[in-house]
């Protein structure tokens, strides 16, 4: 499924506490704080936020593989002891991608050569503005599996962690069809534009 | 199908009762999972009739299908296309089995995908699904309608169009909340009552996600707004994960005792959702027949309301005037023309960012120009602004196409700019204004008239309530246009406007003024437009079209409130004044620096990283006569170590240090050349890259930047290089060190491979890596020093050029 618009409201607390702020000890002027908060605002008005999302049944699954079954011919198989030991209770898994799209990359291109506070707090806004369309998703499945009496795992595991290797992002992009949310990959398997996830998470 | 009037009848005398959950009396007895519980109805019908039944002699007055997922797209999951047929048995299952006990509401679920500017599915697309829908409902013979667990303002809208595109039935529609008081979707239960309401709902809710106790404030919220009946549907409490199960823990008699509070609160329907079973309605169809119904108003809430598809702009008689923000129209404004001739909308995002910054309430938004398509330009102002702003929308065209095309896709109550005597306006926008329950501007003149005195307008305005009031419009819902004239001409136009505007502000309608045109021909306008808003305010306007960013109007207007007794405590004056006073400081963030030195403006300018004030702040200490050097060493330098030292007691966050370490650059960029020769000399020759493979290098550019503001050279060769290219450079620049980064685990592998390569040509020189998945034993097990962060890498750094090194030579 896509979702050509997923909706978003910047979390500042979050988003200043990825840029390091500690509300203990952390001394920020208000009007820094402003200025901050406008970059926020600025970052959220170049982000078009798009997910693509897919719900897929897990064939088998054992200490270092998993199959899943893609309702199609393509069926395949993950290789990742880390990934087997985190789907273990799942019968299903969900596999999602979430873009801020090009714009956003672009400013925050043009920031660093300009004012380069005003770049790393776009930065942060956009990495965590992206992270929280996983969360609509997860919480729209979650919402929906109510009513067949089942739920997500409470994570989501990413290609990166642990022995999950970035390739896997191929077979995954090609599955949720990235590239209908403009996002391409690199030779290295890195998505192009930069602030894109891609995540999976467990059906039990 | 029951006429509406006969449901709104029962509603006076008592709460209506709902019923309970479907699916999980389904999977009790025997559904299994994976099944369509539409499809596995229809081949149990006797199970599926005995829930029914067990509901209406529970007491539900109103029986909900058995058809939530009875939609092309869930149906065809299972291989079922006949959305006719599946939804009309099951609608006549449930008239068999509830008898005359129960009216039988036709269940509307979402349709699992989401419909646009939120989704990719075309909006009238979705009206026509749904439309198959309502067609088997109403074959079934469905007493009434029931939208429910919708999360997307647009789904709700385009069911419920579509059900008033086919009969008058009495419908009901239900948001589902989560507990932080939105949908998933980010709307508030105020947007979607003021939304769904206008749009022609006969009674608005919620349903589903929380239990009673959390969604009795959801149901307070929409109450104070509503003109329609308030429906609440709660779960049987929060669901908790019980031996890897979901369970909602609520019983009967907890859940029924929340009659009276949901009745106090003002719910003039209820019922239950997920968890809750036969018993549980029993139990709350008894508690609440001692509660007493509070009904809406019969004249509605005397209130304005507006809303987007996330929150309610809801204005009262005595609030501050709304300013509608007027920027976002191509007329005279050649960049933006330029811009959508080529759709693109930079600008436009832009502006409404700005307007909404600067205090608009409302964005007026408006595609006419020649070379463009207006209503593709004006549903692409609607794509790209309702997901990315708060603020209702004001629809302004002359092209009641254009109009009737954008106030269809609106995913919240627009107003419509504007609705004139005009014979075209009167009969086609004004019905179409209403089909779509969109507030108006009333432009007070004809296509034959554009009265100059104050009780020709009044009469125009009294001909077309009379219409709109047909059409089931009330005061509440227009804002009476005082037509401002040039009182350059017309002496006399100030006081026609002012007049029109008390008159409409005495007989309860909202008022509106654009004000330019007043001052047209006269010198300094804006004086004469303030002064004339000011006059306004006092004759009870409340709301005005105007440019936010201009500041004698806004701080005009925020007196005016303030004088006029819209701004209890002054509250709103204060605050405006707090954001737009620039001698507090407030707005600009510059400490006052009167009183300092020289030394300590550009030690103040340094620690509070005051990027634009620190050219003149050593220029003036330079002009003073201190040394350059000096003034380096004794107060930049020392400066930015202070920030490092607040950075790492975590006293500053990263873009307070990355803002005293731009000032610091510039400020060395202005000093270098007075330095003396040995002065600014370099502590040592960095290489830096990011590895290859890896694009993202802004973690990189901070240090970078650190780096040299702490005085060290640094050759930056940015992303994603090869081994090769790094060695090469080494072979040029002879670093004392080679710094790499990289984000991820599978790029940062390539850092051992630069080492390797570096021992092969035979470049001993010190290695340092960093970046978000490195950690210092990966940058102990490949031989390099490791730093967490810039100031770190500082250190690092600093701690290698200690040692004796290898340099190239």
């Amino acid at each position: 499924m896509y979702l050509g618009s997923i909706p978003f409201k910047p979390d500042y607390d979050t988003i200043f506490s990825r840029l390091g702020y500690k509300k203990r000890t952390g001394t920020v002027p208000a009007s820094f704080r402003d200025e901050v908060k406008g970059y926020i605002e600025e970052a959220s008005s170049l982000i078009k936020l798009r997910g693509s999302v897919q719900r897929l049944k897990i064939d088998k699954i054992d200490s270092d593989t998993i199959s899943v079954n893609t309702a199609s011919s393509d069926n395949f198989t993950i290789n990742s002891k880390s990934l087997s030991k985190f789907l273990k209770e799942s019968t299903e898994l969900l596999f999602m991608a979430v873009t801020g799209g090009d714009e956003i990359m672009k400013a925050i291109e043009k920031e660093q050569n300009r004012d380069m506070t005003k770049a790393v707090v776009l930065d942060a806004a956009a990495g965590e503005i992206v992270d929280s369309g996983l969360d609509y998703i997860t919480a729209l499945y979650r919402r929906d599996l109510l009513r067949e009496s089942k739920t997500l795992l409470d994570k989501r595991f990413s290609p990166g962690y642990g022995d999950l290797g970035l390739e896997i992002q191929k077979v995954i992009y090609n599955i949720l069809a990235l590239e209908k949310l403009g996002i391409t990959l690199t030779e290295s398997f890195m998505m192009v534009p930069q602030k894109s996830v891609i995540a999976v998470t467990g059906i039990i | 199908m029951i006429d509406k009037n006969d449901i709104n009848k029962m509603l006076e005398k008592r709460v209506l009762i709902l019923d309970g959950a479907t699916g999980t009396e389904l999977q009790k007895k025997g559904m299994p999972s994976g099944v369509c519980p539409e499809l596995w109805a229809i081949d149990n019908p006797e199970v599926q009739k005995s829930i029914y039944k067990s509901y209406a002699e529970s007491g539900s007055d109103i029986i909900y299908t058995c058809t939530f997922g009875g939609n092309i797209f869930k149906l065809s999951q299972y291989g079922e296309d006949n959305v006719e047929e599946v939804n009309r048995k099951l609608a006549e299952m449930a008239k068999e089995a509830a008898g005359d006990k129960s009216l039988i509401a036709g269940d509307i679920g979402p349709c699992g995908h989401f419909i646009k500017p939120f989704g990719d599915l075309d909006f009238n697309k979705a009206v026509n699904f749904f439309k198959r829908q309502i067609r088997g409902l109403i074959d079934g013979g469905a007493d009434l309608f029931a939208i429910e667990t919708q999360m997307d303002i647009q789904e709700a809208r385009a069911a419920l169009i579509a059900v008033k595109e086919i009969t008058d039935a009495f419908t009901i529609v239900t948001m589902t909340y989560e507990a932080d008081g939105r949908t998933l979707n980010g709307t508030s239960p105020e947007a979607a009552l003021v939304t769904l309401q206008s749009l022609g709902a006969d009674a608005v809710g919620c349903n589903c996600s929380t239990g009673p106790a959390e969604m009795l404030d959801f149901i307070k919220r929409m109450k104070r707004i509503a003109d329609v009946p308030i429906v609440g549907k709660p779960n049987a409490g929060m669901p908790k994960m019980v031996n890897g199960k979901t369970v909602f823990p609520m019983d009967p008699d907890e859940f029924a005792s929340y009659a009276e509070s949901f009745s106090k609160a003002g719910v003039n329907i209820m019922g239950g959702c997920c968890g809750t079973t036969p018993l549980h309605i029993k139990e709350l169809s008894r508690e609440m027949e001692k509660c007493i119904p509070l009904l809406p108003p019969e004249n509605g809430i005397q209130c304005f309301s507006l809303s987007s598809s996330r929150e309610a702009v809801i204005t009262w008689g005595k609030d501050p005037v709304r300013v509608i923000g007027e920027r976002i129209n191509p007329t005279g404004k050649k960049k933006l023309q330029e811009e959508l001739k080529e759709g693109r909308f930079t600008t436009v995002r832009k502006m409404a960012l700005e307007q909404r910054t600067d205090g608009a309430s409302f964005l007026d938004i408006n595609a006419g120009m020649p070379g463009i398509d207006e209503k593709k330009t004006i549903i692409d102002f609607i794509d790209l602004l309702s997901p990315s702003t708060d603020l209702p929308l004001v629809i302004d065209s002359s092209d009641i196409s254009v109009i009737e095309a954008a106030l269809r896709y609106y995913p919240g109550r627009a107003l419509i700019n504007s609705i004139s005597g005009e014979k075209e306006k009167i009969e086609k926008l004004l019905p179409v204004a209403a089909k779509y329950g969109s507030m108006f501007i009333l432009l007070p003149l004809t296509d034959n008239e554009l009265p100059s005195k104050s009780s020709g307008r009044i009469e125009i305005i009294k001909n077309i309530y009379k219409k709109a009031e047909k059409l089931g419009y009330r005061e509440k819902d227009i804002l009476v246009d005082g037509l401002v004239m040039t009182v350059s001409s017309k002496p006399e136009a100030a006081k026609e406007t002012l007049k029109t505007v008390k008159w409409a502000s005495d007989n309860k309608f909202g008022s509106v003024l654009g004000l330019s045109n007043i001052s047209f021909g006269l010198p300094e306008r804006g004086l004469v437009n303030a002064a004339f808003l000011a006059m306004a305010v006092s004759s009870g306007l409340s709301h005005v079209i105007a440019n936010p960013a201009n500041t004698l109007l806004m701080e005009i207007k925020a007196a005016s409130d303030l004088l006029t007794e819209r701004d209890k405590d002054a509250s709103e004056y204060i605050s405006f004044c707090r954001d737009h006073s620039d001698s507090s400081g407030t707005k600009t963030g510059k400490t006052v620096i009167n009183n300092m030195t020289p030394e300590e403006e550009v030690r103040t300018g340094i620690i509070e990283g005051i990027r634009d004030d620190i050219y003149s702040s050593i220029k003036r200490a330079l002009d003073s006569g201190q040394n350059p050097s000096e003034l380096l060493e004794k107060t930049m330098i020392p400066s930015i170590i202070h920030v490092g030292e607040l950075y790492d007691r975590k006293e500053y966050f990263l873009p307070q240090l990355i803002a005293s370490a731009e000032t610091m650059k510039k400020g060395f960029q202005q000093i270098e050349p007075l330095l003396e020769s040995d002065s600014g000399n370099s502590k040592g020759k960095i290489i830096f890259a990011t590895v290859e493979g890896d694009i993202h290098d802004i973690g990189k550019n901070i240090v970078v930047l650190l780096m040299r503001n702490f005085g060290f050279e640094v050759i930056d060769l940015g992303k994603d290089v090869p081994a090769k290219t790094i060695i090469e450079q080494a072979k040029i620049h002879k670093p004392q060190i080679i710094a790499l980064s990289a984000l991820m685990t599978t790029t940062m592998i390539k850092m051992p491979d630069v080492i390797s390569l570096a021992e092969k040509e035979g470049i001993s020189c010190s290695f340092m890596v960093g970046g978000a998945v490195v950690t210092r034993d990966w940058a102990s097990s490949i031989g390099a020093s490791y730093s967490k962060d810039g100031v770190e890498a500082i250190k690092v750094a600093e701690e290698i050029l200690k040692t004796p090194a290898n340099p190239l030579s």
